[in-house]
């Protein structure tokens, strides 16, 4: 073997033959193109199986980047630390900052407001506030900063409407001057509301053509309401000034002692409160309709030991939001009970020591807290979530102010300096709670799951609840699948097993062809074509439903009595040809029926005794619409699978069961579908998760109405409809748009899920039989 | 029939084979037919309905029922029950259950005020269908249905027929070449709109942007803002004003 000649490749084969193959040279070039396939193949199928991975993987983190910051707290950061020449050391009455965050005002005790840059504190204005000679301020009430529209109650029973505001220029070089606005839009004349008597506690509310005051003083209160002047010509005075007709009631001895005094926004309910923390609410509507107001309610806001430090409206001017000695700011508002309207504790929030400052923001449900460990703590009442809660001053600060949009804080110190603070919390409104549980919305009877995600104006409250958009997904797939399962396994087995194969080289593609039908196509139909006709003919619809299924059994049972020379004239397996002919008569039946049977049981129109006499609501795009055009979409995908595990089940298996003397059904239901169940599984499955992604059927088919509600007769807004409606409508990054993206999220796990379960189980199930 | 043949059959599952066999059956019925319904609903389209000439006189409630002609396509028709006809307002006689309703395709928008209408069966008599009844697809307006009388060119009558006699086809073989005439202006008018005076138009726009742009500075901003807003980039340095004529 030493020996052998260096010619030979030390591996060639010793026959021959192999000789001869090893040292053709084009042989050689064929095996190594084939390598090369090869190599090709397994790079280029391992490039695609990655590629499918990597899409998923960067779809799925894609969603997440667009989700996270929704559950980020906020950061909060000192911009600026000055002090103001306030000339006097007066006590401050409010304080607000101007919405781009350069300009702020403070409203002093003395009557005089200060207007100051936020940088450094030099003031750019003092405005004095025109109070008659010998008065001075003996009560302050703000409307809202959204207006800046606040009344000051005079030690000589007036009061005084004036509305703070900034004016703004671009001067040299488009710098932006901010200069003072004071302005008077009830007139600089007080409102008498008492006589010789100091306004005590003052309330306001006001919208552009009326204006309501609340005062009290020594146990009495007066209710004053200012319209402006109906008549055209005398409407505006010779100075151009709007005349006001005013009207005041006096209530005396309703309420025992007044310690705070706040009206909704409405102008109807007043919520009196005691030094004790007991609120009478009123109904003051009466006051000016002849009648007499009366106190509906009474309730203890804080607890004995607790003592109430501070009461502000939310913004909306419907939830009272009330902070105490002892750390707890607890929210109020008013809810219809029956024909009654009472006040509900709604939620408490934790501030953890004595709260000293509380205000609402301008276009969030947010607040801002501050106590007396120096402490601000920022939450939002829809979402009960404490977005911040940091130190950001010592000692209890005098007066907290939030700009505008949220993204500013400006802190009057205990030691009289400010402090200005930029804040950045996008999405406070996002919780667990407020996306999955029943959150208990303003002038709503009782939690509730709601999804309500924009209006048209900053008071709404969005309602982000997904439980009614998961709920209508599953929903809609459930009743797609009723119909579409049974359907597509059935007739799957049929044309796998039974059928002869003739007819099923043109039944299959048929049916597949169902599938190439876009879905846009079918929810065009099934809205406007199938819903109407489903409304006029349901009780066709419920007939058939009865009457195909009998019609089937009965032409079977026919079948096996006719006379084997007719039987035997048609082969095994056209069984689904003939049953055709008696489908459409027995549709034909149902709905020639369907009219006299209404008449006698149902009245006449089913649709209205399904209304009126069993009390279920119908629309009409509803469920049944749905469940019948999603089983066009989902019945392709899910026979063809089926039909394909069953049609490759080893015909050495059946020819065994049938040797034996089973049946064709027993060997079907034992032999046949245990082999194919993995696939039959996971056509199932992939049938399911069409169902739960589609978006058009439901889109167009639904009505998108977000309710939870089981019935078949009412419709149901999907996760992937909801989200085809709006995000087109959304704003780039803001909240609503980030829940869109966590729906999306939520679709993907969804779908996520109900594959790998599908995936596990199929390989169970393959494990299992693959040694039949 | 006795009981044990029906034992019989469902023991020996035959039963279970034809529902299977009805799955596939039902699933055929449902391609097909949706199909066909998209099919008849599409390519109806483009077959010309014969044009319905009747008289239609329904019962109203109070005082003398009006008698009209009605022209129109019909499009639909149901089967409703006497109640609900009774309870839109239409007094039938309720004695008899059902009525059938035809939805027809009136036109004449200017005239009618509405496209469609519902007319009740049984209150169409004398249906026929003119072999001179002519439809007309406006460009505004939408069908028009009724007789070609006379055909005027420059206020000169050229033709006339009788509309009383349905092979009268006078001026109608008049009308034919006038529309063909008239569509083919329209899409030299087209034509025009488009090419010439859409060239005009956009040598017009460049004019008009090229006179906006002169008017412009772009100024640099030599002190900065007080502050910046909170978005504003670093490199925020020029601003480019314009001055609105």
């Amino acid at each position: 073997m030493i020996e052998q000649p260096i010619t030979t490749p030390p591996e060639a084969p010793q026959s021959s033959l192999g000789a001869a193959f090893a040292a053709s040279p084009e042989v050689l070039t064929r095996r190594k193109f084939r390598h090369f396939k090869d190599k090709l193949a397994a790079v280029l199928i391992a490039i695609g199986g990655l590629g499918v991975i990597a899409a998923v993987l960067v779809i799925f983190l894609y969603l997440i980047y667009e989700v996270l910051p929704l559950f980020r707290g906020a950061s909060i950061q000192e911009v600026s630390e000055f002090q103001v020449d306030l000339r006097d050391n007066v006590d401050v009455l409010h304080l607000a900052v101007e919405e781009r965050l350069e300009v702020a005002m403070r409203l002093g005790s003395d009557g005089q407001a200060v207007y100051f840059n936020t940088d450094d504190g030099e003031v750019i204005g003092r405005v004095a506030l025109p109070i008659p000679e010998g008065q001075s301020i003996s009560s302050f009430a703000l409307d809202t900063d959204v207006t800046g529209i606040f009344a000051l109650g005079l030690s000589g029973g007036d009061v005084l409407i004036a509305q703070y505001g900034y004016d703004e220029e671009f001067g040299v070089n488009n710098a932006r001057v901010v200069t003072p606005a004071m302005t008077y839009p009830f007139g600089e004349v007080p409102f008498a509301l008492f006589e010789d008597q100091a306004v005590a506690r003052v309330s306001v509310r006001s919208s552009t053509n009326e204006l309501m005051l609340a005062g009290s003083s020594a146990g009495n209160v007066s209710l004053l309401r200012a319209q402006r002047e109906s008549n055209l010509l005398s409407a505006f005075s010779a100075q151009g000034e709007a005349e006001w007709e005013t009207e005041i009631v006096t209530l005396n001895g309703l309420i025992p002692s007044i310690d705070q005094l706040y009206m909704d926004v409405d102008r109807r309910w007043l919520f009196a409160i005691g030094a004790s923390g007991r609120l009478s609410l009123v109904d003051i509507r009466p006051a000016f309709n002849n009648g007499t107001p009366v106190v509906t309610e009474e309730v203890l806001l804080v607890d004995s030991p607790r003592r109430m430090t501070e009461v502000t409206f939310l913004l909306g001017g419907i939830s009272l939001l009330v902070g105490d000695s002892e750390g707890t700011i607890s929210q109020w508002f008013l809810v219809r009970r029956g024909g009654t309207v009472g006040i509900e504790k709604v939620r408490d929030f934790e501030a953890r020591s004595n709260v000293v400052a509380l205000t609402s923001e301008q276009r969030r449900k947010n607040f801002v807290m501050a106590n007396d460990e120096g402490y601000i703590g920022i939450y939002n009442s829809t979402a009960h979530r404490e977005v911040a809660y940091l130190p950001l001053v010592t000692g209890a600060p005098k007066a907290i102010a939030v700009a505008a949009r949220g993204n500013g804080l400006l802190i009057e110190k205990a030691d009289g300096g400010f402090a200005m603070f930029s804040v950045d919390s996008e999405h406070p409104e996002v919780s667990w709670q407020a996306l999955w549980g029943r959150v208990w919305y303003e002038n709503y009877p009782d939690p509730d799951l709601i999804w309500q995600s924009s209006a048209a104006n900053d008071d709404f409250e969005p309602k982000y609840s997904l439980a009614p958009l998961a709920f209508g997904t599953l929903k809609a797939a459930f009743y797609g699948m009723i119909l579409a399962a049974p359907l597509a396994v059935c007739g799957a087995i049929f044309t796998g097993y039974f059928m002869a194969p003739r007819m099923r080289q043109s039944v299959k593609p048929l049916i597949e062809l169902m599938g190439a039908l876009p879905t846009v196509v079918l929810g065009f139909l099934a809205g406007l074509w199938l819903a109407p006709f489903l409304e006029n003919n349901l009780l066709g619809i419920f007939n058939m439903l009865l009457l195909v299924p009998i019609g089937i059994l009965l032409a079977a049972f026919g079948w096996t009595r006719l006379p084997e020379s007719v039987r035997f004239r048609v082969p095994d397996g056209w069984e689904a040809a003939l049953l055709i002919p008696v489908i459409l008569l027995s549709v034909y039946v149902a709905f020639l029926f369907a009219v006299p049977l209404e008449q006698v049981f149902f009245g006449g129109d089913m649709r209205l005794w399904i209304t009126n006499d069993m009390g279920i609501p119908y629309d009409q795009r509803n469920a049944l619409v749905v469940g019948l055009a999603m089983g066009f979409a989902v019945i392709p995908t899910i026979f063809s699978i089926a039909e394909d595990a069953i049609f490759t089940v080893p015909r050495q298996l059946t020819y065994g069961s049938l040797a034996l003397g089973a049946t064709p059904w027993q060997t079907l239901s034992r032999v046949v579908l245990a082999t194919a169940s993995p696939g039959i599984f996971s056509a199932l499955m992939i049938g399911m998760g069409r169902a739960v992604g589609e978006t058009m059927i439901v889109l167009m088919a639904t009505g998108n109405t977000p309710i939870m509600d089981i019935n078949i007769f009412e419709g149901m807004r999907t996760l992937a409809a909801n989200i085809a409606v709006e995000v087109p409508e959304s704003e780039v990054d803001s909240t609503h748009y980030r829940i869109l993206f966590l729906a999306a999220l939520v679709l993907f796990i969804f779908t996520f899920v109900i594959n790998t379960l599908a995936e596990i189980v199929r390989q169970r199930l393959r494990r299992k039989y693959s040694n039949l | 029939m006795s009981n044990n043949t029906l034992q019989k059959f469902f023991a020996s599952g035959t039963p279970w084979i034809w529902a299977n066999a009805g799955a596939v059956a039902i699933s055929l019925i449902m391609t097909v037919s949706l199909l066909l319904l998209l099919a008849v609903n599409g390519f109806g389209h483009f077959w010309p309905k014969d044009i319905m000439l009747a008289e239609y006189q329904q019962p109203v409630s109070e005082g003398e029922p009006l008698r009209r002609e009605v022209v129109g396509e019909r499009v639909g028709d149901e089967e409703v029950t006497a109640d609900r006809i009774i309870s839109s307002g239409i007094p039938v006689p309720a004695d008899q259950p059902f009525y059938r309703r035809e939805l027809v395709k009136i036109g004449n928008r200017e005239l009618n005020g509405s496209d469609f209408s519902w007319l009740l069966a049984d209150y169409l008599s004398n249906v026929r269908y003119p072999h001179n009844m002519t439809a007309f697809e406006r460009r505004e307006w939408g069908n028009f249905y009724g007789y070609v009388s006379e055909v005027r060119e420059s206020g000169v009558t050229v033709a006339t027929s009788d509309p009383a006699n349905e092979q009268d086809m006078t001026a109608w073989n008049a009308l034919l070449p006038r529309i063909e005439r008239a569509l083919e202006l329209h899409d030299e008018i087209a034509d025009v709109e488009k090419g010439e005076i859409g060239e005009v138009n956009y040598a017009l726009e460049r004019l008009r942007l090229r006179q906006r742009s002169s008017n412009c500075v772009t100024k640099q901003l030599n002190q900065p803002w007080r502050r910046l807003p909170k978005n504003a980039r670093p490199g925020m340095r020029n601003i480019r004003a314009c001055r609105r004529d």
